[in-house]
């Protein structure tokens, strides 16, 4: 008996001593994305595709030696449970870096505990407000709303129309899509003749499509990532309006295009080079994240990449390579992902700065349409 | 012969006796009353009877088979119907409607039958619909039939709920106080209807305070008093008996 | 102009009722039976649309319709089985609590499942751009289908519940069980019954509302919230109510978005609602002889 109690007081010590010696070999980064519930969508090819990162970077050996190990919290899309996982990975999990949150609203619920804890946070939401004011260690990889509205109204100008409905569902995505709507919208000299919000969980919107139809416009953009997307353009070609459709970049995934079937067809949208990487030129500078990520994942997972997947797989590059140069002290890391130039990811070819840490611009968006049910670039 | 039988069957609530040790048995095509002054266990006895509650121990037997241990429903099935002292029709349903769910126990008709609405489920229904106006003529209430159940007098929903029991064609009917809140003309026709229903081949059990109709219909006449049986005899004998005088008709007296 | 756009909005207000109206009434028959309120019956109707897109895979539409109808009508027995029968007297609130816990086991059960991806069935009858046009005002055939399969089914289910034996012997149950019990009807399978036709109901619907609202593993909540409040609107237990209040606060809704910005519409269409209930308790349909009688 007395020495069974020797002996684990022995086994006891050395698990205690093995402990930060093994710790100090890795490297956490914590992920606080939406996994499941009504942002999954977002959250669950991000989370796929750390998990796939993670495990080519520790086969090849870790970042400088050093293995990554990846903590992912499902927050379902709830701030409430971003702000409890992000406090519980800065202060419990000491993680080095965060990744996420998957939507803004959950982003800005965390902004200020991640910059209290000096903690580095590279987003994958697409809000302007994450990074504007600039938050020292609040990042973000997804473009910029506003580099998305201000793609859909140069095509707009090409095209001629001035006079344009517009449709947002009430979450974060969509009021933030419809505030820069308005605001960039004068500036182009488009005039917006409907503006309407509908409720994210909508099963169907012809009322709101005969309220476009009623108003004589020229276009209509819909701003929403919810399944409203595919309905409302359905919608909008039951009642027989035949106008140009724009929707925003959260259309672009293709279960979305396949869901609204024949009325997909012709919908303009700004989205990521990513879901075109088959079409794209071979000396485009994004064509070999883009290519790389989208063979690795949809071999992996059996299923189409979506842009979302991209941003985590450029949050984590950018990550990487910063710590490949300037070690494992967050503060040096921090001045290394804003020195960031040049980098070619899945969302365009980041340069960051101290005034701009989102580091892409309106080119990081390609515009496509919806051709027999499959992405393609549009028509100039 | 023995329809139904009650062997040493006792029923405890807490710290009450409701029920201690009793046995009778009630012949085919007799009418037999439980009577007892309130609080003697008439109502849980009907209870223990009818399968609605369990005996702690003990046995009840119909047509010889042991059924204590049954559902309600199984036990109804096997030809007892009972109505109830606080009566319980279906609310939202017709007079009609109420009467004809009673013959559930004699209907086949399934849901995909049903829905089907097949040759022989058509035929069914229509004989359930007559068996049900049957019974309502014959209880004098047919003229309610389409009357929502709810709507109706305290006398005609007793009638009601008898005709409901009717329709099943019992062996036996059990009828708790089926004479409560009633005049003396109703229970004076209420006499002859329970007749009626004896005659008609269907044994009847009773609970009732009212003297005059048990005296005149029973054949036999079981006394309870604080859960134990006093007497069980003819009811002229009963009547005469100085331990039934002293429990019950004594306390009437006084 | 004026009187074509009155009339699609009709169309639209028609398509929401029509939505909230096939899902209202399977609440009925669970109620009519046991006097609850099945909290899961969005999941039916989710479960419905998802295995109907599963089995038209290898099966065509109808055959994979019929299939996701009996699947669901056993998942419904089954929970049924499983979580209520037991209960030896089952208060309604822990028969509430008991069917939101199954609510969310199947919305899980369902992600795992399926995963978070949106589906659809095919459109019965052309395609997501088809429609019919009479006069200028134009309707998805699809609201059609949906618009006949709540009427056959109101239908079925009041021949059912007035004509044949069963359905009053359901209806008997929902009013006095013990009385049931003593008439000879087993109660319990009753309740078994009864989930099993909810679940039915409900999977019809989510097959025929599919290719309008699309289908996701957590599509049944939303659906749920309206088909109840339709439901509860229309005086609860009567399929038909259940219907004529879906148009009410389907077209409601579809013409305060005529007339007022969109965000404002549930809070308009919910208040008139609300006042109509003022005035009649019992709902809009509802006798108040009977809603003097439920428990809930």
């Amino acid at each position: 008996m007395k020495r069974f109690r020797i002996l684990a007081a022995v086994l006891g010590i050395i698990a205690v001593l093995s402990l930060p010696a093994f710790a100090a070999e890795t490297i956490k980064i914590g992920a606080v994305l939406a996994v499941t519930g009504p942002a999954s969508f977002l959250g669950a090819p991000e989370a796929k595709t750390l998990e796939m990162l993670v495990d080519e970077v520790n086969a090849k050996g870790g970042i400088n030696g050093k293995k990554v190990e990846l903590i992912v919290k499902d927050t379902q899309a709830s701030p409430e449970k971003a702000v409890s996982f992000a406090k519980q990975l800065i202060d419990e999990d000491k993680v080095f870096a965060i990744i996420g949150p998957s939507t803004s609203g959950e982003t800005m619920a965390i902004k200020n505990i991640a910059e209290e804890g000096k903690t580095i946070l590279l987003s994958c939401a697409a809000a302007e407000v994450i990074v504007n004011p600039v938050a020292k260690y609040v990042f973000k990889v997804a473009p910029s709303d506003r580099y998305a509205v201000e793609m859909i109204f140069s095509q707009m100008k090409k095209m001629g129309i001035a006079k344009i409905g517009v449709l947002s569902s009430n979450t974060g995505f969509g009021k933030a899509g419809k505030e820069q709507i308005e605001k960039l919208a004068p500036e182009h000299g488009i005039r917006i003749l409907v503006n309407e919000v509908y409720d994210k969980s909508a099963t169907d919107l012809t009322a709101e499509a005969t309220k476009i139809k009623a108003a004589n416009v020229q276009a209509v953009v819909n701003w929403s990532i919810e399944p409203a997307q595919s309905i409302v353009i359905k919608n909008i070609r039951q009642i027989g309006l035949t106008i140009p459709v724009f929707q925003s970049h959260g259309f672009a995934n293709i279960q979305y295009a396949k869901a609204a079937g024949a009325a997909a067809e012709g919908v303009l949208f700004p989205a990521s080079r990513l879901v075109v990487a088959d079409s794209l030129p071979a000396k485009h500078p994004q064509k070999a994240a883009v290519a790389s990520y989208k063979k690795a994942y949809e071999t992996r997972f059996k299923e189409d990449v979506s842009t979302f997947g991209g941003h985590a797989y450029d949050s984590l590059m950018i990550l990487a390579k910063a710590i490949e140069k300037a070690g494992t002290d967050k503060e040096k890391v921090r001045e290394a992902v804003e020195a960031t130039k040049g980098l070619a990811g899945t969302a365009g070819v980041f340069t960051f700065s101290a005034t701009d840490h989102n580091g892409l611009d309106m080119n990081a968006f390609a515009m496509l349409t919806v051709r027999n049910g499959r992405f393609a670039p549009a028509e100039k | 012969m023995t329809l139904l039988e009650a062997r040493s069957i006792s029923k405890r609530f807490g710290g009450l006796q409701a029920v201690k040790d009793v046995s009778f048995s009630v012949a085919q095509g007799s009418i037999k009353a439980v009577i007892g002054p309130n609080g003697a266990g008439k109502t849980t006895l009907f209870n223990l009877l009818s399968g609605f509650i369990a005996p702690d121990s003990g046995e009840v037997l119909l047509r010889g088979m042991p059924v204590q241990d049954l559902p309600s429903h199984a036990i109804a099935t096997r030809g007892l119907s009972r109505t109830f002292q606080h009566i319980r029709l279906f609310g939202g349903m017709s007079a009609l409607e109420n009467v004809m769910v009673g013959r559930h126990v004699r209907s086949r008709a399934g849901f995909m039958a049903g829905m089907l609405n097949l040759a022989w489920t058509r035929a069914e229904e229509r004989d359930i619909r007559d068996r049900a106006l049957d019974s309502m003529e014959f209880l004098g209430i047919g003229q309610l039939a389409h009357a929502n159940a709810s709507s109706l007098s305290y006398g005609q929903q007793r009638a009601v709920e008898l005709a409901r029991s009717l329709t099943s064609e019992p062996e036996i009917l059990l009828l708790d106080e089926p004479a409560a809140g009633l005049n003396m003309r109703e229970t004076a026709d209420l006499a002859v209807l329970i007749t009626k229903i004896r005659d008609r081949g269907i044994t009847v059990l009773i609970v009732e305070h009212d003297m005059s109709l048990v005296m005149n219909i029973s054949d036999e006449v079981v006394v309870l008093s604080y859960g134990e049986k006093i007497a069980d005899n003819k009811p002229l004998a009963v009547q005469k008996d100085p331990q039934v005088v002293r429990v019950y008709l004594g306390e009437d007296e006084c | 102009m004026f009187l074509e756009l009155f009339f699609q909005y009709l169309v639209a207000g028609l398509t929401y009722g029509t939505i909230y109206a096939v899902v209202g009434i399977g609440f009925n028959i669970i109620y009519n039976t046991t006097g609850i309120i099945n909290f899961a019956q969005g999941e039916f109707v989710m479960l419905g649309g998802m295995t109907a897109v599963s089995l038209h895979a290898f099966l065509p539409l109808p055959l994979a319709i019929a299939g996701a109808v009996l699947v669901t009508m056993a998942v419904g027995g089954l929970i049924e089985m499983l979580f209520i029968r037991w209960l030896v007297k089952p208060s309604v609130l822990r028969m509430i609590i008991i069917t939101i816990g199954v609510s969310i086991l199947i919305r899980e059960g369902a992600l795992h499942l399926w995963g978070e991806g949106i589906r659809s069935l095919p459109y019965f009858t052309g395609n997501e751009v088809s429609a019919i046009e009479i006069g200028g005002v134009r309707v998805s055939p699809q609201v059609l289908w949906a618009l006949g399969v709540a009427a056959i089914v109101v239908l079925l289910l009041n021949v059912f519940f007035h004509y044949t034996m069963l359905g009053r012997e359901m209806r008997a149950c929902a009013s006095n069980r013990d009385a049931a019990a003593l008439c000879g009807i087993p109660t319990r399978n009753m309740v078994t019954l009864s989930f099993v036709v909810s679940a039915g109901i409900g999977a019809l619907a989510g097959c025929v509302v599919s290719p309008i609202t699309q289908t996701q593993y957590g599509i049944g909540a939303g659906l749920a919230i309206k088909g109840f409040t339709v439901a509860i609107l229309g005086g609860l237990g009567n399929s038909m109510a259940a219907v004529g209040a879906g148009f009410i606060l389907g077209i409601l809704e579809s013409f305060s978005i005529w007339v007022m910005p969109t965000a404002y519409k549930d809070a308009i269409s919910i208040t008139i609602l609300l006042a109509m209930l003022f005035a009649r308790p019992s709902g809009l349909f509802g006798n108040s002889e009977a809603a003097r009688l439920k428990e809930f």
